[in-house]
């Protein structure tokens, strides 16, 4: 297919050589073109103002001149009848010798349609191997991506095992830092549990004659005289340093306002009451829950 | 004088019941001892309360002879008492008699008690003082018709005083006709 | 005596930001009269025009209670009559808790707007405030009135200032007559009024419970009869007149009875008589002296005097009759008893060998608790509150009325009247 299509330009060149010789040998008997006409009406239009003597011996010369043409392309017509037997004949021979030389041509032309076919059976071979070897190629490249990926991968993980060790590790660390840290505050708070156990003992005790004051002073001003029986209500106090009583609030009541009210006037009245210097042990007793239950 | 003296047999009696008498209470016995005390000051009363039965006009009656029991017209009685005292038998029995012989008299025996205690027990005790007297003389015969009873308790007090002697003069009963 | 304190102490753990509320129990206190300043009360009338001083009457009222230890206004600091002219830290340096200011405005010929306020010194706070109008008559009652509230919001007890008593009373003319009566007053013997006069004795008043009507005893007919009376009107009916003595009614709770003593069947007995029926009916039948029956408070039971033991004690039948219990053992004489309003105790005269007191017994437990110290004390009755008894007392020549709080911390003298007075009953509420 290929050797066909190469040699068909060959040919029409050739063809096609001879077609543009022809034609500039016999370009003055071709008809004027169509565009003439149009080129004549201009002419006619102008020649409106030609003098008609002029014309006349104009026409005259014009006749002449055709005269002398024919003849002139009679003789002409001859030579090249002549010219054409001539090249009839070359052109026979020349035929003959085309025609060997398509023969010749004909067997080359197998010939090389057989090198050409053996040309494409091993251009396809090659592109076979070709295609083989970019297949091998595009696998190599796969196997090869594969394995870096894998690679990959391998890495990732061992970053990740690296790192979770790394967060184990850290990890201990802290909680062995903070079991430490935790003895420590176990350690501290005992110790400082025991001072304060030994503190508030000994506070205690100074509270306790306090409270024993507290409640007679309350109950010295706690007028129980014409109240029901069996009432109780609860309050709670604050007092400031030196013992006055800031704040008295109910927490519960007895139900029985003029119980209530009796139990907050004892109070008030009792104010300040007694407290320690010490503002230790004051602040410990400060606040003070008041229950008014009278037997 | 009779009459003074039948006063003083009269708180003889007394002294001899309360010794004679073991329950008797201590103010019994104070009011006793008051009443022995104060004999003298209390003439003055006495002769008033007495007054009417010895204005005498003897002979009209029985009733007005100032030596017969009838003359006797006030019976008294111990603390919180309405036992008739020995003494007052003769009188009541004099009386009881006369009431018998007279059935057309009636007698109205008035009961009263001292200031002590409370008012509407001693009207009940004045009541039963006077019943005392009422069965003592009813049992002479006279008809239940002739003596009624009554209370004033506390009410008409004799003597005025807050003391044993006005108390031993209010503890009585009037018998009157 | 010395006080037993129970301390509960909760001495929770501390630590440095954590603080603990100490708790201390109050089992104890004391019995003391309240202390009460009570302000003269402003005059907003004419100079020299001031009615009544209604401050003293209201300071009487509540210190005879005993509940209330008034102050005399000459010691106050200040007599405000406008709480903010109230100097609350000068009142409470003196130890006073509350404090009574008002005023007193005319409000046209005889009519008074009284206008008060019951203020606590400790809180600051107005506990009561009223406006009352009233005419120039009513201001001793309107005196008592604010008595009786001030007396309820501090001592949460109703105040029974303004009630009234009934009484008898014995003067002695010229001649020596006697003229007797039976009044009723106001409950500190003020405003008096007659409702009867006889020459012969009077007894045994008793107040209907609606304050109405007074049964009594007369012995107008030389014998003693039972007589109820209408209060307002006078109008009167005999309502027993036996044969033996009629005595010591009183009015069963519900007013339709009364519980009166009778000898007519020849010693006296407790009976009940239906005054719409005049049906009678006999609830002691005992050859002792029964009498002075009053009701319980609930109307199941009499209590009652008898001699039945030998002395006079006081039993207690139930009124529909039966087996008397007797209920006093102390002492040698005990008689007369009256109930408390709640029906708890008895107020009665008593002798233990110290003369006739008067004394209130537990009846639950029989406690006796003597109240008065003269030797000559009788009739006692207890306010409609419970928290007064009044009595009538001998002192010197003459018998007067006396009161002492159901305590036996206060007692005050109510020697208002000439001559004798005796057998004073307290009245009952007046209707709110």
């Amino acid at each position: 297919m290929m050797n066909l299509i190469m040699i068909k330009p060959a040919l029409s060149s050739a063809l096609l050589h001879l077609l543009v010789i022809g034609m500039l040998m016999f370009s003055f008997d071709l008809t004027p073109t169509p565009r003439q006409p149009i080129a004549n009406n201009v002419d006619i239009i102008d020649a409106v103002t030609v003098d008609s003597v002029q014309v006349e011996q104009e026409l005259k010369d014009i006749k002449a001149l055709e005269q002398q043409k024919q003849q002139e392309r009679e003789k002409q017509l001859a030579d090249m009848q002549k010219q054409s037997q001539e090249a009839e004949r070359k052109r026979q021979q020349e035929e003959s010798r085309l025609a060997d030389i398509k023969k010749q041509q004909q067997v080359e032309e197998t010939r090389r349609k057989q090198e050409e076919q053996k040309l494409v059976d091993i251009k396809k071979q090659q592109q076979q191997e070709q295609q083989r070897l970019k297949e091998e190629e595009i696998k190599l490249a796969q196997a090869k991506k594969q394995q870096e990926e894998l690679k990959k991968r391998q890495e990732e993980e061992e970053q990740r095992r690296k790192d979770v060790a790394e967060q184990k590790r850290q990890e201990e660390l802290r909680l062995a830092e903070q079991a430490r840290k935790k003895q420590e505050a176990e350690r501290l708070a005992a110790e400082q549990k025991q001072r304060q156990a030994a503190q508030d003992r000994q506070d205690m005790t100074v509270i306790n004659s306090y409270v024993a004051r507290i409640a007679n002073a309350i109950e010295r001003e706690f007028n129980t005289a014409g109240l029901t029986e069996g009432l109780s209500c609860i309050f709670e106090i604050r007092m400031i340093p030196g013992g006055e009583v800031a704040e008295v609030k109910i927490v519960k009541t007895s139900g029985n306002s003029v119980f209530d009210s009796r139990a907050e006037i004892a109070v008030k009245r009792a104010s300040p009451l007694p407290v320690p210097d010490n503002p230790r042990i004051f602040g410990k007793m400060r606040e003070i829950r008041l229950t008014f239950a009278p037997n | 004088m009779i009459i003074r003296m039948i006063y003083f047999v009269t708180l003889t009696a007394v002294l001899a019941a309360c010794g004679s008498t073991t329950e008797k209470t201590d103010a019994t016995t104070v009011e006793d001892r008051g009443n022995t005390a104060s004999t003298s000051e209390s003439d003055s009363s006495n002769a008033r309360t007495f007054g009417t039965g010895t204005d005498a006009r003897a002979g009209m009656s029985a009733l007005d002879d100032p030596t017969s029991p009838l003359s006797v017209r006030i019976l008294y009685f111990d603390y919180d008492s309405s036992e008739i005292l020995p003494a007052y038998r003769e009188v009541l029995e004099a009386h009881g008699n006369y009431l018998v012989q007279n059935p057309n008299i009636t007698i109205s025996l008035e009961g009263h008690a001292d200031e002590r205690g409370s008012r509407e027990y001693n009207l009940a005790l004045g009541e039963r003082r006077s019943q005392s007297a009422k069965r003592l003389m009813m049992l002479l015969g006279p008809a239940s018709s002739q003596i009624s009873s009554t209370s004033y308790g506390e009410e008409r007090p004799i003597a005025e005083g807050h003391d044993d002697e006005s108390w031993s003069q209010n503890r009585r009963v009037e018998i009157i006709y | 005596m010395k006080k037993q304190i129970i301390i509960l102490l909760l001495l929770t753990h501390f630590s440095a930001n954590s603080y603990s509320v100490l708790d201390i129990t109050i089992t104890q206190g004391i019995e003391e009269a309240l202390p009460i300043a009570i302000a003269p009360f402003e005059w907003q009338g004419q100079p020299n025009e001031l009615p009544v001083a209604m401050h003293l009457t209201i300071a009487n009222d509540l210190a005879r209670s005993g509940r209330f230890i008034t102050m005399d206004a000459r010691d106050m600091p200040q007599t405000p009559s406008q709480f903010n002219q109230i100097n609350f830290a000068d009142w409470r340096l003196l130890g006073m808790e509350n404090i009574v200011i008002g005023n007193i405005r005319p409000q046209g010929p005889g009519q008074y707007e009284i206008e008060f306020r019951l203020i606590n010194i400790y809180s600051g706070e107005q506990i009561a405030g009223f406006r009352i109008p009233a005419r120039r008559d009513q201001l001793r009652r309107t005196a008592h009135r604010i008595s009786d509230i001030v007396f309820e919001k501090l001592t949460g007890v109703r105040g029974a200032f303004d009630t009234r008593i009934a009484y008898i009373t014995v003067k002695r003319a010229a001649d020596g007559s006697k003229l007797n009566s039976l009044q009723v007053s106001d409950a500190d013997g003020f405003n008096p009024q007659v409702l009867l006069e006889s020459p012969e004795p009077l007894m045994s008043p008793s107040w209907s419970p609606d304050g109405k009507m007074i049964a009594y005893v007369s012995f107008e007919n030389r014998s003693s009869a039972i007589y109820i009376q209408d209060i307002l009107t006078g109008a009167r009916q005999r309502v027993a007149n036996n044969p033996g003595i009629n005595s010591a009614p009183s009015w069963s709770p519900d007013g339709t009875r009364l519980a009166l003593t009778l000898s007519k069947e020849g010693d006296p007995e407790i009976f009940i008589l239906n005054l719409a029926s005049r049906n009678l009916i006999r609830i002691t039948n005992n050859r002792a002296i029964d009498t002075e029956p009053t009701w319980s408070p609930d109307g199941s039971n009499i209590v009652f005097t008898s001699d039945r033991g030998g002395s006079p004690q006081v039993y207690q039948v139930s009124s529909s009759g039966g087996t008397a219990r007797r209920l006093t053992f102390e002492g040698n004489y005990n008689s007369r008893a009256r109930y408390s309003p709640d029906g708890q105790l008895l107020t009665l005269v008593h002798n233990d060998g110290g003369g006739f007191r008067i004394a209130v017994m537990d009846i639950a437990n029989r406690d006796i608790n003597i109240l008065t110290s003269s030797g000559l004390d009788e009739s006692p009755s207890f306010s409609p509150n419970g928290n007064m008894i009044i009595y009538a007392t001998t002192r010197g020549r003459g018998t007067e009325l006396a009161a002492v709080s159901a305590d036996g911390r206060v007692h005050q003298r109510l020697g208002l009247q000439e001559g004798d007075v005796r057998e004073p009953e307290w009245g009952p509420f007046p209707p709110l």
